[in-house]
Parts: structure tokens; sequence; C-alpha cells
């Protein structure tokens, strides 16, 4: 692996303890430009591994705690009303960040979100007709409860679509959990990272991603992928023209973070569970199959040849 | 699948092609000769060819052709007959050509209420230079898709087909058939893609919810609402507030910022039950209970289902309608 | 209701114009205007502007031109009113074009009238024409089939398919049996024929030579006798006509028994002998309405059915030829005949009527007696043409009366006709057997076709005398008044007048063009070929053709070889059409890969679907550390080739990293 990405991988990693693959993951979403879903319960260390990138990657940092009763101005930003002045002064909300941890963003209203999701999509938020953008880089790690419990609002399959990629944390394996029950608070661990990449440099390495190779076989292999999608039977729809360019873009970066000017298949099998579970869903077939499966079965039964 | 589900579609078939055709013993040769499959690719196993009526009046056209040339002695006379006769046999390999190593797909499906039509997509691909057109495919000799793979290298058609029961429902062989190009042959096939979907009980009108008369204001749960639309009251502006909604006029008589706040009323949760149909047989609940589903989903209450032996837990959107509504035509059946 | 496709119309109404306009000329004009307006009136009905004709309209139209045809041509029976009513049918049937059904059946119609023309018309361009209608009415064909009709997409598929039908055509062509006939059909009714007549008289050979219509096309199996040795005998003339002053043939039944097949027999048989070396030719006849049939002198036998050989040694057919008929002949001309004539032939070869032409009769008589042989007799005669100022003219005056003695002793200008007419009553007058022949002199050699092309103005007469001892000799007077008319033709004979002057334009006028002559010459070939082998291909050409290339078979073989030739062809053009694959190809580095993939699923480390190379790599690596190095490399090559160069046609690297895993392998 590159040796800059191999530093943030392994800053990032003690603090976050036995995840690597997820942490490579959320980096390759960085790198691609893309925003994270981290769908998991409470507890698992979906706070300390956005902060933990922050800090490492050098970004302004503000965590936004989603409640039922969280206005969309509490997001964005209001204009306050001025009294010496007399007149209205934007009043920039914490969405005004380079990394956003919307925590647990199915417990507001679909308003709420939405007007979260609509600022990810576009990096800008319009407010009163007045557009404003949004700083870069700009990346939003989101976190949802997977149970659908009482009184939360899921999420939209087609708002999942904005996000490049949703992971699961999981538990941590027993020897990471026995450091992290030894170990001091991961807040305080935290507090000592060391900025291992400044802004230029994650600029020039998400435009060296862009730049990957990309063959003619591989278009055809991914496309392979996204035809089965749209046609087997176990899905109730397929896999979008912008999932299909989430995937390679995806593929790109992890091309990139494994020293390879180029995308080879296993690129693209590497960060398509991430990439593609959450749009797909599940026909009106009789196997509660997960999205896991789903992409399992698509990895087996899609040739890389041919 | 189950078998009910099975003998709907091949009723649907013997209706339409015919007993002769669609006996026992020939739906056991075709299931032997082409499986059901998710993905088919047409060879010269699953294509059947025969002359149409007009390939029969072009035969014999070319006979009196022949016959012209015999008794006439004329040279050119026969030319023409021959070409004719080749031309026919040459039809007969294009019209082939025009099934054999075209690839049939299961695509999506979409559920429907007994007695209405269930939407099956199939997929119709190429690979390679040759081309496919004027292809037709269905369930119903009157209502065929159509499909052309000239320019595009897959093409896909919604059919649809009356569902009658509710339950799991497999539409059994559809027929996919192409005249083309003279319409002198035609090649078809009988096709299986194993797919299947789900019909919902038919919506019969009628019984009474009863905690669902009481969405009055007073039993109803209050809740501020930005979007709603019933007025509420004012109160202190707090950083946040939407601009239009400023008591502008308050703001002048008392130089305060006031916002207006808007209320509605959450409705109650709603639990459909089995018992609130006494006297009625299963289907006839069942008829009703998917009525009240829809009836809920539409004035967007929250709701759950309670049926013997199974519980649906309350919630609103198309999601949960449609878990529900699973619920009620997979009911006693698996 | 159902519409025919608008384009698919379009297509329809263009054939259906097509083959209908070939026939215009000989349709009663009405049928043309009707053709027009019912096709008019489908445009019509097709934009939604006019309805479709109601019931009694439709009943009046059938009726009503059903009856017309009837009038018209005065009977409904024959060709001309049959092509009238298909065609009537046709355009009708537009009219109630309300089902797809209806359109097939216009189809079908159409087709059936496209070959109603081949029973008038059979020349390369009509044929090429044809063939064009013939695809524009397949197009028609597939544009009701099409889902999205375009009129060009239609006409290409269409091409293609003629094209691809093409070679079990020629199959079926060459080989599908040819019988006769199985009843009698009715032909085309007579049209005007030029040609040579069984009555000659003076003046009308004149006439006839203002044509350049085609007679007939002779090829020779050799060598090409000479332009003078070319006497066609056609018609052999030894009556005088008192009445009329013409020449006629014998009456029939005088001629008795004629000579059917080679090895037929009769009476007369021995009078044929036989000198020096025979010549074979084969002849296409243009059809001429009449009976006769042009050799060279003297013919053997022949066991075409339809020819028999007469008493004076030239052939007859028996039924009309009415169709461009082709023979072929064996002639030699070294024979002699008739070396020993009986007295009733000597009399009727020496008949002349009472108490005409008396100049002549005295003029003959007395020479006779003048000369001290029959040669002296007849050479003195020849020179009175000679010394006595005839001339061979194409506009000779007008004869009446005793028209011989007034051309021997008035006008003395004169055409064929004249001086061999002239010259058998002189010879008739000295008491010799002599009777006149008719028939062509000559023709134009076309080198590429190896053919001698005989046109009418070709058309000749000439003598034939009877000696002591040697029987019948031809002498044709002509050669002595002009001797270029027998040398080189009859341009060259009657220079300053203008020849063919009642031919508008005619290619023959310019005979002296080189290159006019060369271009004619070569589009006369391309004639001849596509009428002797594939307008005459007939069952004896047919017979001949395959027991020369399949050696001697009977019908049964042949239908054997037919069938088998059928499926051999059948099974080409499928494989053509089949052959394209259906499915995508792989590239040249996947295919080298997949081998390598195989070699080690041979060995038990298969690689799993969808799985990717370097992961498979790792895999068998782990498994056959012996081979981790070879695997590694034939993993980077195809990797780097595949995906990081983009260069999957290249497969050098792949397979020489794989033939170095399997040596290693090996060893």
């Amino acid at each position: 692996m590159r040796r800059v990405i191999q530093k943030t991988v392994d800053q990032v990693g003690s603090v976050v303890l036995g995840k690597e693959t997820q942490i490579k993951l959320a980096i390759a979403c960085l790198l691609s430009e893309g925003h994270l879903l981290i769908e998991d319960m409470p507890g698992m260390g979906k706070t300390t591994l956005a902060h933990a990138l922050a800090k490492v990657f050098n970004l302004s940092y503000n965590r936004i705690q989603f409640t039922s009763d969280i206005l969309p101005a509490d997001i964005i930003g209001a204009p306050i009303f001025d009294k010496d002045q007399g007149t209205f002064v934007f009043h920039e909300g914490p969405i005004f960040n380079q990394l956003i941890l919307a925590d647990e963003i199915n417990r507001t209203t679909p308003k709420s979100q939405s007007a979260l999701l609509e600022a990810m999509e576009e990096r800008q938020v319009t407010v009163e007709g007045e557009a404003r953008s949004l700083p870069e880089p700009f990346f939003v790690i989101a976190t949802q409860n997977p149970s659908n419990q009482a009184g939360t609002f899921p999420l939209p399959e087609s708002q999942l679509d904005r996000f490049l990629m949703r992971i699961e944390l999981g538990y941590p394996d027993p020897i990471a959990e026995r450091i992290l029950l030894q170990d001091q608070d991961r807040r305080v661990v935290i507090g000592t990272l060391a900025t291992a990449i400044n802004l230029l440099e994650l600029k020039e390495l998400q435009q060296a991603c862009k730049e990957i190779k990309v063959s003619e076989a591989l278009l055809d292999y991914l496309q392979r992928i996204i035809a089965y999608t749209r046609e087997a039977a176990e899905f109730t729809h397929g896999i979008s023209p912008r999932g299909a360019m989430a995937l390679l873009a995806s593929a790109k970066s992890w091309a990139f973070m494994h020293d390879r000017e180029f995308v080879v298949p296993e690129d693209v099998q590497a960060v398509l569970p991430s990439v593609v579970e959450h749009r797909l869903r599940e026909a009106s077939d009789f196997t509660d199959h997960v999205g896991t499966a789903l992409a399992q079965r698509l990895l087996n039964n899609v040739d890389v040849i041919g | 699948m189950t078998d009910a589900s099975q003998h709907d579609g091949d009723n649907n078939l013997a209706e339409v092609f015919g007993e002769s055709v669609r006996s026992e013993r020939f739906n056991r040769w075709l299931n032997r000769r082409m499986p059901p499959a998710n993905s088919i690719t047409l060879n010269q196993r699953k294509v059947f060819i025969l002359p149409t009526k007009q390939g029969l009046i072009f035969a014999l056209l070319v006979s009196a052709m022949v016959m012209a040339g015999i008794n006439y002695q004329n040279s050119l006379v026969f030319a023409l007959a021959f070409l004719l006769a080749s031309l026919f046999m040459v039809a007969m390999l294009h019209t082939y050509r025009n099934l054999s190593g075209l690839t049939l797909v299961a695509g999506s499906t979409r559920p429907a209420f007994a007695d209405e039509e269930a939407e099956f997509t199939i997929v119709l691909k190429r690979l390679g230079d040759r081309t496919y057109e004027s292809l037709q495919l269905g369930w119903n000799p009157g209502f065929m898709g159509n499909a052309n793979l000239i320019e595009d290298e897959e093409a896909r058609v919604r059919l649809f087909v009356k569902a009658k029961r509710r339950g799991r429902y497999n539409p059994g062989r559809f027929l996919l058939q192409t005249f083309y190009p003279l319409g002198l042959f035609r090649a078809w096939s009988w096709i299986d893609l194993d797919m299947h979907t789900i019909v919902y009980p038919r919506p019969i009108a009628g019984g009474e919810i009863p905690s669902t008369t009481a969405t009055s204001h007073e039993e109803g749960e209050l809740i501020l609402r930005d979007g709603a639309e019933d007025f509420y009251g004012l109160r202190e502006y707090q950083p946040g507030d939407a601009i239009r909604h400023i008591a502008w006029r308050a703001y002048a008589r008392s130089e305060t910022l006031m916002t207006k706040q808007f209320a509605a009323y959450a409705d109650r949760r709603v639990w459909l039950e089995w018992d609130h149909f006494p006297g009625m047989d299963r289907e006839s609940r069942l008829s009703r209970l998917c009525y009240w589903v829809l009836q809920l989903n539409s004035r967007n209450d929250e709701y759950g289902l309670r049926l013997p032996g199974v519980e649906v837990q309350p919630g609103r959107g198309e999601a949960h309608r449609d878990a529900v509504l699973k619920t009620l035509a997979l009911f006693e059946i698996d | 209701m159902y519409q025919i496709p608008r384009n698919s119309l379009v297509l329809m109404l263009v054939s259906i114009a097509l083959v209908i306009l070939p026939h215009i000329l000989r349709l009663p004009i009405w049928v043309t205007l009707m053709s027009i307006g019912c096709c008019f009136w489908r445009v019509m009905v097709y934009q939604g502007r006019w309805s479709f004709p109601g019931k009694w309209a439709k009943t009046f139209f059938v009726f009503g031109s059903f009856l017309g045809v009837g009038l018209g041509y005065g009977t409904l029976l024959g060709l001309e009113p049959w092509v009238g009513m298909l065609i009537i049918a046709l355009v009708l049937k537009l009219l109630e074009m309300h089902r797809k059904q209806d359109a097939y059946t216009v189809v079908v119609l159409a087709y059936f009238v496209a070959l109603t023309e081949f029973l008038f018309e059979q020349s390369i361009p009509y044929t090429l024409y044809m063939y064009i209608a013939i695809t524009l009415i397949t197009s028609a064909l597939i544009g009701l089939n099409q889902a999205e009709v375009s009129p060009k997409a239609a006409i290409k598929k269409a091409s293609s398919m003629l094209a691809q039908a093409m070679p079990l055509m020629i199959l079926l062509f060459v080989m599908f049996p040819r019988i006769g006939p199985l009843w009698t059909v009715p032909l085309q009714t007579d049209v005007a024929r030029t040609g040579v007549t069984d009555s000659m008289s003076p003046g009308n050979i004149a006439e006839l030579v203002q044509s350049d219509a085609l007679a007939f096309r002779a090829t020779f199996e050799g060598e090409v006798p000479s332009y003078n040795q070319l006497y066609w005998r056609g018609l052999v003339l030894s009556y005088f006509n008192k009445g009329n002053q013409s020449w006629t043939q014998e009456r029939p039944g005088l001629y008795g028994q004629t000579l059917q097949g080679k090895n037929d027999d009769a009476p007369w048989k021995g009078n044929m002998e036989y000198v020096g070396e025979p010549i074979r030719y084969s002849v296409i006849l243009e059809p001429t309405n009449q009976n006769w049939i042009f050799s060279l002198t003297l013919p053997e036998p022949t066991d075409e059915e339809r020819l028999g050989l007469v008493r004076d040694f030239r052939f007859y057919s028996f039924q009309e030829i009415r169709a461009r008929f082709q023979y072929e002949l064996t002639s030699y001309l070294d024979h002699r005949t008739d070396v020993a004539l009986t007295e009733f032939w000597r009399h009727r070869y020496t008949l002349l009527p009472d108490g005409d032409n008396p100049r002549a009769r005295r003029f003959g008589s007395e020479l006779r007696a003048d000369s001290l042989s029959d040669d002296e007799f007849l050479s003195r005669v020849l020179r009175h043409y000679m010394t006595e100022g005839f001339a061979y003219t194409l506009k000779p005056p007008t004869l009446e009366g005793d028209t011989i003695d007034q051309f021997l002793f008035e006008t003395r200008r004169g055409f064929c006709e004249h001086f061999a007419g002239s010259f058998v009553y002189l010879m008739r007058s000295g008491g010799l057997p002599a009777r006149v022949v008719v028939g062509y002199q000559g023709g134009e050699f076309n080198r590429r076709g190896n053919y001698v092309a005989v046109r009418q103005f070709d058309a000749h007469a000439w003598a034939e005398v009877w000696m002591e001892g040697r029987g019948w000799i031809r002498v044709d007077p002509t050669s002595v008044v002009a001797p270029e008319r027998i040398q080189e033709g009859l341009e060259f004979a009657v220079e300053g007048e203008e020849f063919l002057a009642d031919v508008g334009l005619s290619l023959m006028k310019f005979r002296s063009s080189l290159w006019i002559t060369e271009l004619r010459l070569q589009f006369s070939a391309l004639n001849h070929y596509w009428d002797a082998w594939v307008v005459g291909y007939s069952p004896t050409m047919q017979m001949e053709l395959l027991n020369r290339y399949l050696g001697d078979i009977d019908r049964k073989t042949m239908g054997i070889y037919l069938i088998g030739g059928f499926f051999v062809i059948f099974g080409l053009v499928a494989l053509f059409l089949l052959m394209k694959r259906s499915t995508r190809k792989l590239a040249p580095v996947e295919r080298e890969y997949l081998k390598y993939c195989q070699y080690l699923a041979d060995q038990g480390l298969a690689r799993a679907v969808g799985e990717g190379p370097l992961d498979y790599g790792r895999r068998v690596s782990e498994a056959r550390p012996d081979l981790a190095p070879g695997i590694r490399a034939v993993t980077n090559a195809y990797v780097r080739l595949n995906f990081a160069e983009d260069r999957p046609e290249e497969t050098d690297l792949l397979r020489k990293a794989y033939r170095n895993l399997r040596i290693r392998s090996f060893a």
C-alpha cells in the first residue's frame, strides 16, 4: 500500500482497533469524494472512527446528533436577526465543516434528512434563495441504527443512493476488545493522534485516484455485474447508473491505495459489497436475503472473464 | 411454488393454445426439453418452426408456377418458380435465425391484487452481431408484447397476466414467436423463466375498523409540525426559525419577534384484526383486511396487522404496506 | 381495422406498377387507366380521404372489367385476356385489402403477374428488370412483417435473401427434371413475324431485307465455313403459279415419307451421299410462326422429335415455331443427291404452266438447242445475266403480267428472287430439272460468341439444277450479277442505295464503325449465350449436360443427385446464415488465459466463477508452491495485458509465460 495511505490507516487503526478493512474502505470513500454511511448499533466506535479520520486527515470536524425535533436550520444554519443593525445575518450551521458526523440520521424527520442529503449531493446549501458553498473537501459520515425501531425514519432507498458506501463496523475481535478495555479512553487517544496528511496532499491523492486506468476488459466485467443486478429475479431493481459510477470510482481508489495504476477485478470485488448493498433491494422473493448475501451472489455468479 | 399456483398458469395456456398442443404429456415433454430457468438461450432444441397458412399458399403459388413452366416450356418461368422456392427455404432459415441465439432473462415482477393483471418483465438480450426483429411474446395471444433487438443489445418487455387467486403466482410458460421476415414461417418457443410474483387478496370494501373512527382531535396525539397547516399559536422567536413563519404583525405591535406555530394531529396506531369481521370465511376476511390496508395507507396512518399466528408491527410507508399485503397474500398458504 | 404499414403499402404500389408496366402495350388502355385509378384510390383510402368501395361497386368493377376484357379481346380464353384479368384482379384486390391476409393475396398475385411477363419476353434486360420487380415485391412482403418498417431496410433484406436463394435456384434450374407439357395452354396471340414465306414472287424478298431483325443464330463446333458457303436452305419452291407468277412449294403429299430420327428409313434415304467432313452446328431459331427449319446442305437426319427430313433434303418442323427453338444438326458441304432422278420427279422439276412468259420460254429452249450440253446451256444462261446489262438492286421496278419476260427482256433490274426465279424458269424451258431455294445466305460471325448471326436482310433465293450424273447442284445467279452479295453481304452489294432505308435507327447501319460494331457484337454474344443456355435450356439439353458431367444417368439417379445437391447447398446456406455466432467473442488474451485456467483445472485447481486472476493466482500458488513463480508470471502477464495496458489482442507475453509454466511443471 502507498506509504502515505498506510500511515493514515495505521494512525486511525491505532484508535479504532481491529477494523483495518473498514478503515480502508472509509479512506477509499474519502478519496473518491463520496460519503459514507455506517450502519451499526450504538457504541460500536462509529464516532471514534469519524473523529479519528478527521484528526488524521486534518479536517475541520463537527458532529450533528440527529433527533426527532432537529430542524433543517439546526443543520445548515439560519439567518439571525441582528437587533443592533435590524438586519438578518446568516449564521452557518454545523454542516459548514469538512468532515461531518451525522449521527443517528434515522432518528430525525425526512425533512431534516433531506436537508442534509441535498447538501451532500450538491456540496452547497441554499438558504432564503442564496446559495452558499460548503468547504472543500466535504465528507459526510452518517450513522444509522439498523433495526426498525419505533419512531425512526429509515432513509428511503432513493436517498441511500447518495452514499457512496455503506459499511458495518461489527464487534471487535477479542484481542482488540481486550486492548480496548485495558487501554485508556479512546477520546484521549484521539487527542494524541498526529496529522498524517495535509489538505493539499489529500487533493492530490483524490486527483490521482481519478486518473487510475480502467481497461475495456474491466468495464466489461463491471457492466456484466450491473446487468446481472438489473436482470436477475432476486432484485426488484438493479444498480442505477449513479451506482455504477460509484462502483467504478471506489474501485479506482481501491486500486490506487494498493499501488496499482490500473483497476483489476479484485478491486471491484473488494469494494462491491460496500458500494452496492444499500442500492439493491431484494425482490418479492421468499427468502430474506440480506444485502451481503446478494452482493456475494453477484460476485459468485458474474464471471471475471467473458 | 405450490401446485395450486402452477395450475393457474397451465389453465391459462390451455385456454390460449388449445388443449391439443398443451396436453399433460406435451407439458412434461416440454419440461424435460427445456426446464424452467431464470435465463434461457434459445437453440435448435428449443425453437419450433412450421410454415404458416401464408407459407402454404406461397408453396402453392410456387407449384403453380412450376406447372406454368412445364406447360409453357419456358425456362425463365421455371427460373422464377425456383427462385421463389429457394426464397421459401431461405425464409425458413431467416425465421429460425430470428429466434435462435436469443437470450431471455427473467426480469422484475410486480405483485397484483387477485383478478388484476400482474406485471412480469422479460429481458431479451442479444450477444454478437445477430439482430432480432418483430418478436412477439406473451401469455395471452390477444396482448402480445413486441420487441426488436436491432440497434439495442437488450430489450425489456412488460407483460401482464391476469392473476386469479391470491398467493404465489407462477404464470407458467409463455409463447415467444416470430414471423419475420416474410411471414411464411412461424418460429416459436414456449418458455418458462421460472418467474413468480405475489397476488394479494382482492380488496373488498366493507366492515368497520373500530379504532379508525376515532381520529378526532381529542383522541389523537398532538404534535407540532413545521409543514402542518393548522395554526396553533405563537412563541418567541428562536434562531433557526424560518423567516416566513415570523409573525410580522405581532412584531409591529410589540417589537418582539414571534414565530407562528403550526400543528397537526398524529393519528393513533391502528390494529387490523382478524376478528373485526366475524362470521366471514377466510378469503372474505382477507379481502376486507386488504381493503383497509389500502385505505389506511392512503391516509398515511400507522397500522399493524394481527392474523391468527401472524403479527405485523405497526408502521407506515410503501415498504410497510407491501409487507402487510404480502402477509395477507401468503396467509395459510405455506 | 388492420392498417397496412405505410411503407409496406408504398413498396407494394411501386412493385405493382413495376410488374404491370411491361404489359401496358399489350393491355387495352382502359386496364392501364383502371390500374392507376385503383392505386390512387388505395392511397386515398390510406390517407383517410376516401373510403373503400362498397359491395355493389366492387361487384360492378369485377363483372364490368371481366366483360370489358371479354369484349376487348373477343374471348376470355387466351393468354392476353388471362393476363388482363390477372392484372385487374390484382389492382381490384388493392381496394379490398382490409386484413393482413388480403395483403398476402396481393403479393401472391403480383408474383404471378411478374411470371406472365416471361411468357412474352425473355431477353436479358427484361429479366433484370423483373428481378428488380421481384425484389420489390419481396420487400413489400417483408414490410408486412417488420415492426418498424423502413423501406430501405426491407429492400436490403429482400436483396440479400434473394441473393442467398440464388445457389439453390441455380441447382433447381439445372437439375430439376424437365418434362414435356402436361396439357396445352393458350399461347400468345400471333404477332406479325418477319421472315421468308413459302411463296416467292418478285419483290417480296427485297421487302424482307429492309429488316435487321434476327432470324437465327448458329454455333459451329469446329471451323465456321467461309461466307459464300453459308447457304441456309429453308424452303424449296418448285411449282410456278401462272396466276400470280409466284414460286410455291410442292403439295406435301407428293414428297412421300419424311425421315424422323437417325435410324428412320425411307426409300429415298439412299439418294443422299455424304462426302467429306461433317460440320456440326446448333441453331437457335427465332419464332417464325412457320414450320420451316434452316440448315446447310446436306444435313443428316436428326433425333430431335419435332423435326423431320423431307424428300427435298431440308427439315420441316411438325409444330409451328412460336417460341425460340434450338436444334442441332450435322451437315456435309460435299455431297451428292438424287444422282438418279426418276421420271416422275424429272417431270415435276421441268414443269411449267402453259402459255405464259413466251419469250423466256422460247429463249430457254432455243439456247438449249444451241448448246452442246447441259453444262454449256447453264453457262450460257449465266453469261447472259452477266453480259446483258442486268443490275442488282433493292428497288426493282414493279412487274406486271408475264413477270419473267418483263424482267429478262425489259427491266433487267432485280433482286435475288428475280434472278433465281427467272433462272429456274429458263432452265426448265431448256428441259433441265431446276428449282428455287429460299433461305438465308451468309450471316455475321461473332468472334466473342463463336456463332453466326443471321438476320432478315440476309434472306436470299437461289436455284438448284439437276445435272445428269452429278445430281442437284446449287447455282446462284445473283452471284454472277453481284458477287459481293455472296462474298461479303448485302450492304456491299447495294452500295449507293440506302441499306436498311426503312429501319429508323439500327446499329446494323454502323457496321463500318469499329467500336460500335465491337460493342454490338459483345452484347449480341451475351444475348446468344443467354438464349442458348438459359432461355433455351430444354429437356434435351438438360439430359446432355447432366450426362456430360455426371456420366450416363437415368432419371432416378438424377433425382438422387438433385436431392443430395439440394441438401448440400441448403446446408451451406444455413451454415453461412447461422455461422455468425450469437455469443460475444472472447479477446485473444482471455482465451489464452482460459487455457491456463483449464490447465490448472485439469490438475484439480479450477478457477471459481467470479474469481479474479490475482485471487486465483494466490490460491493456486499456495496449493502448488512449486508452480508459484510460473503462476505469478502468467498472472502478471494477463493482468498487464488485459487491465494495465488494455491490449487484449496481444498474447505473446502471456503465451510465453504459460509455456514456461508448463515446461517447469513438466520438469
